[in-house]
This record gives C-alpha cells, sequence and structure tokens, in this order.
C-alpha cells in the first residue's frame, strides 16, 4: 500500500549489532533452561520407578520406559476415599469447561454486541460496572455467591459450577468482544441496517463470521482459565463434581505412608495436558486474533 | 419515480444542535450535491434521510410519504459508503443478495436482479470472489451494484469516490453519471469534491457550518456565487478576492480604480467597504504594458499542460491567473492584468454576501 501512495516503503532496522544480538540469544537461552528444567524434572521422574527416584539422580534419565505410574495415576490413585484415579476428574473438568467456554463466549459476544452497535441506554455505565466487577478478586465474592447459589439450588451441582464461571468470565470476554467490535467501520452496520438485517440477522450473518479470531482468543483463555480453576471447583461442585485440578490436589495431599513422586508428577502432567495442548496447537491463532485489531482490510 | 422533500429538519446530539430548520425539495430524478466542507452536516443530512439518524424535528418525506420514523430497509433507499462497507466474509454475490434474502425475495428474482446489476457494473467476474481479493475501484462497483439490486427509488451516495485514486475516481465518477442516465432514480450524493458536485450535479447544495450556503445548478454556483464561502469553495484554483471601497461608479482596489457598474444590480453607496472577486481565467495577463492594466510583478508560474497558472503580487495582494500555455512568462517579470468588469463578483466586506 506504502508504494501506491507513492511513498517509499518504511524499513525496519532489520539487524542490530553482533554483539547485542548474541547477549539477547544467550538471555533467552538462560531463561528458556531455568523455566524447563523444572518441567524437565516432572517428565523424568514420572517414568523414574521409586527405588530410582529415591538415588537422587534428579536430572537423570530413567532406567526403563515404563507407563505403569501414569497408568496408575489415571486410572487407580486414591483421591481421598474412592482410588479411581484422575479419570473421574477428566471427566468432570471436560463437563464443565466446554459448556462454560461456550455460554461465556456466547454471552460476552451478544453482550459485547450490544455495547458496541446499539446505543444501549447508559452503555457507557454498563460497560464500567462490569469493567470494576472483572477486577475484584473472586475469593472475595465466594461466599455471597455459595449463598446466592444455595438460595436458587445450584450449590453442589455441575449447573452450579458452570454458572459461577460464566459470571466470573462475563467481564473478561465482553470486553475482548466490545473492543473487537468497536474496531469494525461502523458503516458496515449502516450498510446492513439499509439492507434490511436487524439485530440478530447482523450479528449472526456478518458479524460472527468476523469474529472468528476473537472467538478463538476468548476460547484460549477461557479454556485455560476454567481448565486450571481450583477453587470454583472445589466450593461449588461438591464431590461428585470435583474438577481435575481437585483431583490433583487430593492425590499429591492424602496419600498415606510413601509419597509416590512418580505417579504425582504423572498426574500433574495429565492434568496440564489440555492447556498445554490448546497452547501449542492454537497459538498462531491467538497472536493473528490479538493482533487483529491493527490489521484493516 | 420518487422525490424527496425535507421539511424544517433539525437534528441533536444530545443538547448539541448539529442541524436546523433545514428544508429542501428535491425533485423526482434529480441528481442532487450536498457539497461542503468535513463538519458541515452534510453526511449527518444523508444518514437522516437513509433513517440511520434519529431526527430531532421536522419531516422527511420519501415519494410523498412521511418517512420520518420508518426503519431504513423500509424507505426504498440504497446506499454506498466511502469505506465501501461490504461484507467482508461473504462472496460479491452474497454481498449483492443479502438484502434480497432478508426481504425474502424468491430465488429466481434474486439471481435475475444480481445478475442485471453484475452486468451493468461490469463485475460478473468477480461475483465469486471475496471483497478482500478485489482492488479498491472494484469495491466500490460491488457496493454500488449493491445499492442497484435494491430496486430503490433514490440513491444515497456517502463520498463513495474518496478513498480512490484520482484515474479511478474520474472513472468511477462517469460511471455513476452513466447508471443515473439509465436508471432515472433520483440520487442524493455527499462530497466535499468540489470537481464531482461540478460534474455530476443537477443542483449543488453548499453546506457550511450545519446551514445551506446556497443552492442552484452547477452554473449558477459557479458563476454567481452567493456569498464568499460558496465563491471560494467552488473551482479550482480558488477565486481571488481583492479588499476594496466603492468611489463614485468604480472601486478602489490598491489605489487603482476599475469600474463595476456592469456587476451590480443597483449601484453602491460611497465609501461602503466591498470585497472584489474575480475567477483566474477571468483575469487577462499582458507581458506588456497596458493602459487599463494593473502593474503586477509574477512570482509562481505553474504550467498545468495546456494552460498556465501565473501567481502575481502587487505589493500584499496576491493574484492569481489563469493563461494559455504559450504565454511566455517567468518568475520576476512585470505583467499587466486586466480584470473584465462584467466577470467581477462584488460581495459586502462584513456579511460577505453577494450584492
Amino acid at each position: 500500500m506504502t508504494t501506491e501512495n507513492g511513498r517509499a516503503p518504511v524499513h525496519r532496522k532489520a539487524y542490530a549489532a553482533p554483539l547485542s544480538r548474541a547477549l539477547t540469544y544467550v538471555l533467552l537461552i538462560a531463561i528458556a533452561i531455568v523455566v524447563l528444567i523444572p518441567l524437565y524434572v516432572m517428565i523424568v521422574t514420572a517414568f523414574k520407578s521409586m527405588e530410582e527416584i529415591r538415588t537422587g539422580t534428579l536430572l537423570s534419565l530413567p532406567h526403563a520406559l515404563t507407563f505403569e505410574y501414569w497408568s496408575k495415576a489415571w486410572n487407580s490413585a486414591c483421591t481421598g476415599l474412592r482410588c479411581e484415579g484422575l479419570k473421574v476428574g477428566f471427566v468432570n473438568s471436560v463437563l464443565i469447561t466446554i459448556p462454560s467456554v461456550a455460554l461465556a463466549i456466547a454471552a460476552g459476544a451478544v453482550t459485547g454486541y450490544a455495547l458496541s452497535f446499539w446505543r444501549v441506554r447508559f452503555a457507557n455505565v454498563l460497560f464500567t460496572v462490569l469493567l470494576i466487577g472483572g477486577f475484584f478478586p473472586y475469593q472475595v465474592l465466594i461466599y455471597p455467591l455459595v449463598h446466592i447459589t444455595s438460595t436458587i439450588g445450584l450449590f453442589n451441582s455441575l449447573a452450579g459450577v458452570i454458572a459461577v464461571h460464566v459470571v466470573f468470565a462475563l467481564p473478561v470476554v465482553t470486553l475482548l468482544f466490545r473492543n473487537y467490535f468497536a474496531t469494525i467501520p461502523i458503516d458496515l452496520f449502516k450498510a446492513a441496517r439499509v439492507d434490511g438485517a436487524g439485530y440478530w440477522r447482523f450479528f449472526f450473518s456478518i458479524l460472527l463470521p468476523m469474529s472468528v479470531p476473537m472467538i478463538a482468543v476468548a476460547g484460549i483463555l477461557q479454556v485455560t482459565f476454567i481448565w486450571n480453576d481450583y477453587i470454583v471447583g472445589l466450593v461449588f461442585g461438591g464431590i461428585n463434581y470435583a474438577p481435575m485440578t481437585v483431583q490433583l490436589n487430593n492425590i499429591v495431599h492424602s496419600t498415606y505412608g510413601e509419597r509416590e513422586y512418580n505417579v504425582e508428577m504423572a498426574a500433574t502432567l495429565l492434568t496440564s495436558i489440555i492447556p498445554l495442548l490448546v497452547y501449542f496447537t492454537s497459538g498462531r491463532w491467538f497472536v493473528r486474533g490479538v493482533a487483529s485489531g491493527a490489521v484493516k482490510g | 419515480m420518487t422525490g424527496v422533500q425535507l421539511r424544517n429538519l433539525g437534528i441533536r446530539y444530545g443538547q448539541v444542535e448539529v442541524l436546523k430548520g433545514i428544508d429542501l425539495d428535491i425533485p423526482p430524478s434529480e441528481f442532487i450535491v450536498l457539497l461542503g466542507p468535513s463538519g458541515c452536516g452534510k453526511s449527518t443530512l444523508l444518514n437522516a434521510i437513509a433513517g440511520l439518524q434519529d431526527v430531532a424535528e421536522g419531516q422527511i418525506l420519501i415519494g410523498s410519504h412521511d418517512m420520518t420514523n420508518v426503519e431504513p430497509k423500509n424507505r426504498g433507499i440504497a446506499m454506498v459508503f466511502q469505506s465501501y462497507a461490504l461484507y467482508p466474509r461473504m462472496s460479491v454475490r452474497g454481498n449483492l443478495s443479502f438484502g434480497l434474502k432478508v426481504a425474502g425475495t424468491a430465488k429466481p428474482e434474486i439471481e435475475k436482479r444480481v445478475a442485471n446489476a453484475a452486468r451493468m457494473l461490469q463485475i460478473e467476474p468477480l461475483l465469486d470472489r471475496k471483497p478482500s481479493e478485489l482492488s479498491g475501484g472494484q469495491r466500490q462497483r460491488v457496493a454500488i451494484g449493491r445499492a442497484v439490486v435494491r430496486d430503490a427509488g433514490v440513491f444515497l451516495f456517502d463520498e463513495p469516490l474518496s478513498n480512490l485514486d484520482a484515474q479511478l475516481r474520474s472513472d468511477l465518477r462517469v460511471e455513476i453519471k452513466r447508471l443515473h442516465q439509465r436508471l432515472k432514480s433520483t440520487m442524493i450524493y455527499v462530497t466535499h469534491d468540489q470537481i464531482e458536485a461540478m460534474t455530476l450535479a443537477d443542483r449543488i447544495v453548499v453546506m457550511k457550518d450545519r446551514i445551506i450556503q446556497q443552492q442552484g445548478t452547477p452554473d449558477e454556483i459557479y458563476n454567481k456565487p452567493a456569498n464568499t464561502f460558496v465563491a471560494r469553495f467552488v473551482g479550482s484554483p480558488a477565486m481571488n478576492f481583492l479588499d476594496a471601497a466603492v468611489e463614485g461608479g468604480d472601486v478602489i482596489i490598491d489605489g487603482k480604480a476599475v469600474r463595476i457598474t456592469s456587476a451590480l444590480q443597483a449601484p453602491l453607496a460611497n465609501g461602503r467597504k466591498v470585497i472584489v472577486g474575480i475567477r483566474p481565467e477571468d483575469v487577462v495577463l499582458h507581458a506588456e504594458e497596458a493602459a487599463s492594466g494593473v502593474a503586477v510583478e509574477v512570482d509562481v508560474v505553474e504550467p498545468m499542460g495546456a494552460e498556465k497558472l501565473v501567481w502575481c503580487k502587487r505589493g500584499s495582494i496576491g493574484i492569481c491567473a489563469k493563461t494559455s500555455a504559450s504565454v511566455s512568462i517567468k518568475p520576476g517579470d512585470k505583467a499587466w492584468l486586466g480584470l473584465s468588469e462584467d466577470r467581477l463578483h462584488i460581495f459586502d466586506a462584513d456579511s460577505g454576501k453577494r450584492v
């Protein structure tokens, strides 16, 4: 585009001086090592037998490749009184995460849409209140929420956990969508109104197809946030709907006798596998979505 | 065919009055251009006609029906936007047919109308592309096609050519004019470009500071500007303005008497302060001394191919003259300017109004 305007394209300085480049790399590699060593220790430990672990060679590779401890963590580790492994928690986490994320995105997108394109009365006040809500540490709200959910009969239920997650997700998801919609030219909205599209028609036919990157961003944020959540699941899920994180904690903290580090490491890695997968497979979408506000066309 | 009438139209943003008391009568099939600098309220007016802007007072009649509070889709209008405003995730075909689909038009009818519009605007090969795969000119053609498909009595154009480069702009300008000749719809066209206004309009409405300054044919606007604003805004390069005082039948410009009687309807009182306007093409430039001419010094010469613009100065006064390219003259030369009496525009110095 710049050349079309008759202006010379602007070149960013492509290469820094060799020394500062080398320093940058040294620093980055050092930080990467610091971050990756604990992960490495976790992975190798999950494959070692307890005898091997007791020798104290933290960084050495395991002698034999066995998935015994992974299988135990998944199938038969004791989480309190029950010894059915993490798989129960995994199922619970899936049951909690999928509807929570879907509902949070749906509600946030519609709210953001109403706040950005339709001149809702007191839209700015509403938005500010929503944002202030987002800044409250949610631990503060646990007690009143317990009261509310138990009054309306949602306490200790799957629906209760989901409802609480959606409420907590609403400020940030609404903010994401409102700000994204604010970058969309108002002429598009006007053109659609002249074409006869109403509130929902414009939302579903035009806005939503344009919002795929933002849906991905909100999805990634919320999947990791809700999957990693501990306190909401612990408080509102009761025994039947304890998510994977709560069960992991039970495995790690409630074993009697010898602590099975290998099983604990395997359990921890299993629990974190979903957020890791989400990051690795959708990082590209995430970056694109975050940057999409700056790109026109 | 559909005419549009605005009656005492007023628009407010909260407490701020944006437009007030606008009366405008647009007969069927007229091509009317709302011309003015940015912020003059012309786009707001267009949005109000489209139904995209709430009206605080007054009435909008389209085809002699009161449409003041009617939804945009039911007003029988179509609109083209400066930013094209194409639906980015739909193909060109999808863009053209969206409005008809929403209205529940039968499929064969949609196909017929889309094919018609595509042929008219020569966008048939583009029908299955996405807007992002089109150039700016193609996008605006599609946007115009989307308006054509609606089969509306009134077309609204909101600076449709402002995002295009000069070549495309003049191509599409002709295209829009051809479209008007063919469809004979009423067209209301907003622009800040006086050349677009002059070339397209049957009638121009010049606006400034939310007020209609003058309305008339391009010829009237150009040759009888109602005030100094209109005179300066229309025409390129702009009209020359000279401060002067009346004395007898003459005005005295920088000590030199120029006869103005024929430019006036009635004689002016002696000593009255006026502004004398003259367009560059009405200034006659003599390279040799002429008795009736005003002596000036040439400051800058701009060759424009067929013509030359010669910027002259006399003391602190600057005057631009348009001459034929064959006149050889260079900066620093002396020259003599003749101001043709019947081409002078006389404005009141205080109000800026034509006298």
